[in-house]
């Protein structure tokens, strides 16, 4: 349905002419236009600048929580074993104190048996089973140093 | 050439300068009725748009930026009189302010000043309709999108005012 239609009315307001926006207000509403679309860009920029920061700070702390955790586990290697856990030592001293001996030596040996235990070192082998190009080696080590 | 509302989407100061030349006249009577001061329509279509710049993305979606343009204007006339309400307004701007006429063509006077006063009578709703579709040249589908009305009500609207206005005149003139 075309609700536009009306030309068959006689217009009242025919024989007035609308009074237009004043020439300088263009000037006017187009500099703050300029202006507006200027800080808007300064924002802009300020934003990305803001989440590159905050993008970098998270990738420190990735970083360094990445390589504290590779450092414990480089010195777990080292020892052999794990690092035995605080709350563990603490509540076997605590079974300890508490109870009786038999209990305590009883605690003692299953916490002993839930501890990784250090690995035993290589065992020595006689000097008849050594190869001839070690004993050549060290020899020459020996009388050449 | 990429459409109007997609430049100004993309904050292009040459595309409001040709939205400013398309409606800047149309949009400051408009204004100048609702506001009831020549001076305070001025003021208004600058604060609507800066308030389009700052919101330019969403003409990426619009497909008419003329009557979105007029919608953003009604809201800032609306909170522009939020402002001033306590300020004493005048309740329509006078028919120097709102319509041209040479100082010697009395009968361009005589009707400015009639249908100035008959606008006046008019209740907002009624006046803001007759703003809409005869200075502004919108059709009813757009002065529904900029007002939210049903375009059957709009133009029913603008068939009593239109009715009321004669009345008025007639009354006038006799």
């Amino acid at each position: 349905m075309n609700f536009d239609r009306d030309d068959e009315l006689v217009h009242p307001l025919a024989g007035t002419m609308p009074r237009g926006a004043p020439p300088e207000l263009r000037r006017d509403v187009l500099d703050a236009v300029a202006r507006e679309l200027a800080s808007a860009n300064g924002r802009s920029t300020t934003a990305w600048l803001a989440w590159g920061v905050a993008a970098l700070v998270l990738l420190a702390v990735g970083l360094n929580v990445a390589v504290g955790m590779n450092e414990e586990r480089r010195m777990a290697r080292l020892r052999r074993h794990h690092p035995q856990r605080a709350d563990v030592a603490e509540l076997a001293e605590t079974v300890v104190t508490l109870t009786d001996k038999a209990s305590a030596d009883r605690f003692r040996d299953y916490l002993a048996r839930m501890l990784p235990r250090r690995a035993a070192p290589p065992e020595a082998r006689p000097p008849e089973s050594w190869p001839q190009n070690e004993i050549r080696a060290v020899g020459g080590v020996l009388v050449d140093p | 050439m990429e459409s109007l509302a997609k430049r100004l989407a993309q904050g292009e100061p040459a595309a409001f300068a040709e939205l400013y030349d398309v409606c800047a006249d149309r949009l400051h009577h408009y204004l100048a009725v609702r506001m009831g001061s020549y001076d305070a329509a001025g003021d208004v279509l600058q604060d609507t748009f800066v308030r389009l710049v700052r919101s330019r993305r969403r003409f990426a979606g619009v497909e008419n930026p003329v009557a979105y343009t007029f919608a953003v204007a009604r809201n800032e006339a609306h909170r522009a009189a939020g402002r001033g309400a306590r300020e004493k307004r005048r309740p329509m701007a006078t028919a120097d302010e709102l319509f041209v006429a040479a100082p010697d063509d009395h009968a361009a006077r005589l009707a400015a000043e009639s249908v100035a006063a008959a606008l006046a009578k008019l209740s907002e709703e009624l006046r803001e309709i007759i703003e809409l579709k005869h200075y502004a040249e919108l059709t009813f589908r757009e002065i529904a999108e900029v007002t939210g009305l049903p375009q059957g009500t709009a133009a029913t609207r603008y068939r009593t005012a239109i009715g009321r206005l004669r009345g008025f005149l007639a009354k006038e003139w006799s």
